[in-house]
């Protein structure tokens, strides 16, 4: 629905939105700069519920996080922690109840192409073909462009999500990851300046998904656009992330210390398992995760009032010959 | 006790109109009671082969399989399973998917008893607040849980797991983990577990044992685990051998990902140029 | 060499000596004053780490002292050096006892073009996995117990940090049972460093702790910032005696730490921050 609401853009946004963004930190420096570069995207005191009055639910609480220009940022959390929730506030689909969202210092009040969303269910028009998909979204949002101009832009996103040989084809002739594909070079085409990744991989197999995060990262080193990414997977996020913040379980998530993924890009996959930072990361960013979750079982424990159950002390009866398999 | 589960010869063999393929060849395994152990290997290695043999749900062409002093003969309740995907009764409610097994196996019970049964295993992977949910509206880890409290109820001597976390995202993952290694810890089940997970393998098990690639898939290697119980992660992951061993099972993985691929590359070259580049699809062809 | 200093206090009854440190992490306190270019320690405190304390003036930074040159009793030692306008006024030093009680020094400075703190040393003791998930956290301006001090420019004290909303790492605190933490700002013209002292419920850094907040002629003392033994909200009796406001002002006066034992062997130093020559606050600790 998100990427739906892109299509009716006027002209002069869409002019706005083709300004490459080559700003990138270099972040070796240990010098602190007097005028420190302001970040694309700011969220101050976020908080967000469901409800009103007694059943009202508090998702997001004192959400407070910077988004910097072309970072890669990884938003890492348990399913039911509210990441959706968070991704919706920045995509402008969700206002927040308290505290202001900013894009380039101005208030994030809906949806807009400069920032581009993928989810994990690929809404790919199933009538259309890979090239007829991209090429619609590419059409709305660049319609000031000549034709040809057009078309060489769709083939460049075809060919850099790496699916020319499958262009012609529609959605149902496409496995889960050429989808995923697909609906990722139909946001990336659109040039959004914030690129929001809500768990694109989270429904693909470990091998597709391995593929992908290859694939997003080869095309963030080349772009480098400002990315934020959600995921429920450290290793995709230390993989892919220049830093990690964690979203601590809800209700009233809030988020955790940002954590700072020092290793060199390009990255590796099969190198990184042998990397000293990227173990001691892996523990660092895996460990707090499961303190927070385990500190959140047990306040949760200490209000249950679930009844004890004594299981009766008794064996199931030898069947010597099977009267017939119980699906166990 | 030594040799509570035995593994002995075991081989399959399928005949196909060009003649046997062999899957599995002279696979050897003991286990002793209570011990759990993990078949790591890449998909389509045979791992689920031998485990569906050991299920009772798949012939055994050569060797023989012994649990508990009697070798097995066709599928049985002493045998619990637990498969990617639960494979619950929609319509049914937590505890009546887990009472359909509860009542055969405990026809002599009160039906109170084999409610409590049901109940009590429920409750053990937390999901005691939605015992009369039905299953349709519980998310997929949720599902899971309830088959592997189906699984325990039936006190299986042992436990057969195939991939059973495989669908979960990884942190509902290594939650589902804990919930059965808690579990464990009260009902003691030999276990024999496959997964192509090497994190999951390391937490888990006592004995990894690494299959090479079918066809002809046979032990390539067998790891001892020396992370203490009950195990907590954080400790197994800050144990100064945990990165060793896991270097060492991934090397092995991508050992046999070579041959594979060798092997793929010969066949290809035999059998002339003919489909695109479309690993993708393959892959896809090859989960399913 | 004789740690945990056994005070003779001359004008006062020279009795026994007495432990000032018993009950807290700490094995001693060191105040010294810049005094014609020099380190010179100030009465009834020792001299042990004026290395150290040296050290920390010249490199214009918080720092700890390297392992192999701690005493055999001492688990760790750092130096904080006190600044007015540019200019170093005194350095304190404090020591942490060997204990099995948990105690963690850390040292908090800004990092790379944003407005960022990462720890560039620390003590952690047997808590190795707060270490491991410290060393690769990062606090912005603002965010964190680290950045608050930053942000303020006065120390910042944090209670029951396993559920405290302000202190991130609270997670790793639960797991570790870490209690309470104080931060306090080095600053000179410029901020410098923030210092984040931790301590476990088994033993406080010290027997009170306040943080007072100056406001132009105005000394605020929070609600939260305060600490002691006898309950967590309020200090006990005789560490708020030894905290009056007066000579709290006298080290805001002086721009200098100041040190002192009373009558009845209670100790307290106070530890004003300023940032160029504003005063901002003063932290009172108390044994």
């Amino acid at each position: 629905m998100s990427i739906d609401s892109h299509y009716d853009q006027s002209t002069d946004q869409a002019n706005k939105m083709t300004t490459a963004f080559k700003v990138q930190a270099t972040r070796e420096s240990p010098i602190q700069s007097v005028q420190p570069p302001i970040p694309i995207i700011e969220m101050r005191g976020v908080v967000k519920g469901y409800g009103s009055g007694v059943t009202r639910t508090e998702v997001l609480h004192n959400i407070n996080l910077n988004i910097r220009q072309g970072e890669f940022l990884a938003v890492c959390g348990f399913s039911g922690s509210g990441k959706t929730t968070f991704m919706q506030l920045l995509a402008g689909l969700l206002l927040p109840d308290q505290g202001v969202i900013l894009m380039e210092g101005e208030p994030i009040v809906g949806p807009g192409p400069d920032r581009g969303l993928v989810f994990q269910n690929y809404s790919l028009l199933p009538w259309l073909t890979v090239r007829g998909n991209i090429a619609l979204s590419v059409d709305s949002v660049f319609s000031n462009w000549a034709k040809g101009e057009r078309r060489d832009h769709v083939e460049k996103f075809i060919e850099m999500v790496g699916l020319s040989h499958a262009a012609h084809r529609r959605p149902h002739e496409l496995s889960g990851g050429m989808r995923q594909r697909t609906s990722l070079a139909r946001t990336l085409a659109m040039k959004p300046k914030v690129l929001l990744l809500d768990e694109p991989l989270s429904a693909l197999d470990a091998l597709t998904r391995a593929q992908l995060q290859d694939e997003i990262l080869k095309i963030w080193e080349e772009e480098r656009q400002t990315c934020v990414m959600i995921t429920n997977d450290v290793d995709e996020a230390i993989l892919v992330a220049d830093r990690i913040v964690p979203l601590n379980p809800g209700p009233k998530a809030s988020l955790g210390p940002t954590f700072a993924v020092d290793l060199q890009r390009p990255r590796n996959r099969a190198a990184l398992n042998h990397n000293s930072t990227f173990k001691n990361l892996r523990r660092a960013v895996t460990n707090y995760l499961l303190a927070v979750r385990k500190k959140s079982r047990d306040d949760e424990a200490a209000h249950s009032n679930e009844p004890i159950i004594r299981l009766p002390d008794l064996q199931p009866v030898e069947l010597r010959r099977y009267p017939k398999w119980i699906p166990t | 006790m030594a040799g509570y589960v035995e593994m002995f010869r075991l081989g399959k063999t399928y005949d196909t109109k060009n003649g046997p393929v062999v899957i599995v060849e002279e696979f050897n395994l003991n286990m002793t009671q209570g011990e759990y152990v993990c078949l790591l290997g890449h998909s389509g290695c045979g791992k689920s082969t031998v485990l569906m043999m050991a299920a009772g749900l798949n012939p055994i062409s050569t060797g023989g399989i012994v649990v508990a002093g009697r070798e097995i003969d066709g599928p049985g309740p002493d045998r619990g399973i637990v498969f990617q995907s639960p494979c619950l009764m929609p319509w049914m409610t937590a505890l009546e998917n887990v009472l359909l097994g509860v009542n055969q196996v405990y026809p002599h019970a009160t039906k109170a008893q084999r409610r409590d049964i049901a109940a009590y295993y429920l409750s053990l992977v937390r999901l005691g607040s939605s015992l009369n949910k039905r299953a349709s509206a519980l998310s997929q880890g949720m599902q899971q849980r309830v088959g592997i409290a189906r699984a325990f109820a039936l006190k299986p001597k042992l436990l057969l797991l195939d991939e059973p976390f495989g669908m979960l995202d990884s942190l509902t993952r290594m939650e589902l983990q804990e919930i059965l290694l808690e579990i464990l810890k009260k009902d003691k089940v030999t276990t024999l577990m496959i997964t192509h997970d090497v994190d999951e393998a390391l937490f888990m098990s006592d004995r990894v044992v690494m299959m090479t690639n079918g066809p002809r898939a046979r032990v390539g290697a067998t790891f001892h685990m020396p992370f203490e119980r009950p195990r907590v992660r954080a400790e197994v992951l800050d144990h100064p051998e945990y990165y060793e061993f896991r270097s060492r099972m991934i090397e092995f993985l991508e050992e046999q990902d070579h041959r594979k691929l060798h092997r793929e590359v010969e066949k290809f070259t035999a059998s002339r140029m003919e489909s695109s580049s479309d690993e993708e699809e393959s892959n896809v062809v090859a989960q399913h | 060499m004789k740690r945990s200093p056994t005070l003779l206090h001359s004008t006062e009854t020279a009795e026994s000596s007495v432990d000032l440190f018993a009950g807290t992490l700490l094995s001693t306190v060191e105040v010294y004053r810049m005094s014609g270019g020099k380190l010179e320690t100030v009465s009834d405190t020792t001299s042990d780490f004026i290395e150290l304390a040296s050290d920390a003036t010249d490199r214009r930074t918080p720092l700890l002292a390297s392992p192999e040159s701690l005493p055999a009793d001492v688990a760790s030692a750092m130096a904080i050096p006190i600044f007015r306008a540019d200019t170093c006024t005194s350095v304190i030093v404090l020591a942490l006892k060997k204990s099995t009680a948990a105690g963690v020094f850390e040292v908090w400075t800004p990092y790379g073009i944003y407005p960022e703190l990462k720890l560039v040393d620390g003590f952690y003791g047997s808590l190795e996995r707060f270490h491991n998930v410290s060393s690769f956290v990062r606090f912005e301006r603002g965010m964190g117990l680290p950045g608050q001090t930053w942000a303020s420019n006065h120390s910042i004290i944090h209670h029951d940090l396993p559920n405290h909303p302000g202190f991130l790492r609270a997670a790793g605190a639960s797991a570790e049972s870490l209690c309470s933490a104080v931060g306090i700002p080095v600053l000179a013209l410029d901020f410098i460093a923030a210092v984040v002292l931790i301590n476990s419920i088994e033993l406080p850094i010290a027997r009170g702790m306040q943080a007072w907040v100056i406001d132009g002629d105005s000394f605020e003392l929070p609600t939260t910032s305060s600490f002691g033994l006898s309950s967590i909200e309020k200090p006990d009796v005789r560490c708020r005696a030894s905290m009056d406001v007066g000579w709290l002002r006298r080290s805001v006066e002086t721009g200098e730490a100041l040190w002192r034992v009373d009558a009845a062997s209670h100790a307290c130093v106070a530890i004003p921050s300023f940032r160029g020559t504003n005063p901002c606050g003063v932290l009172a600790l108390c044994f």
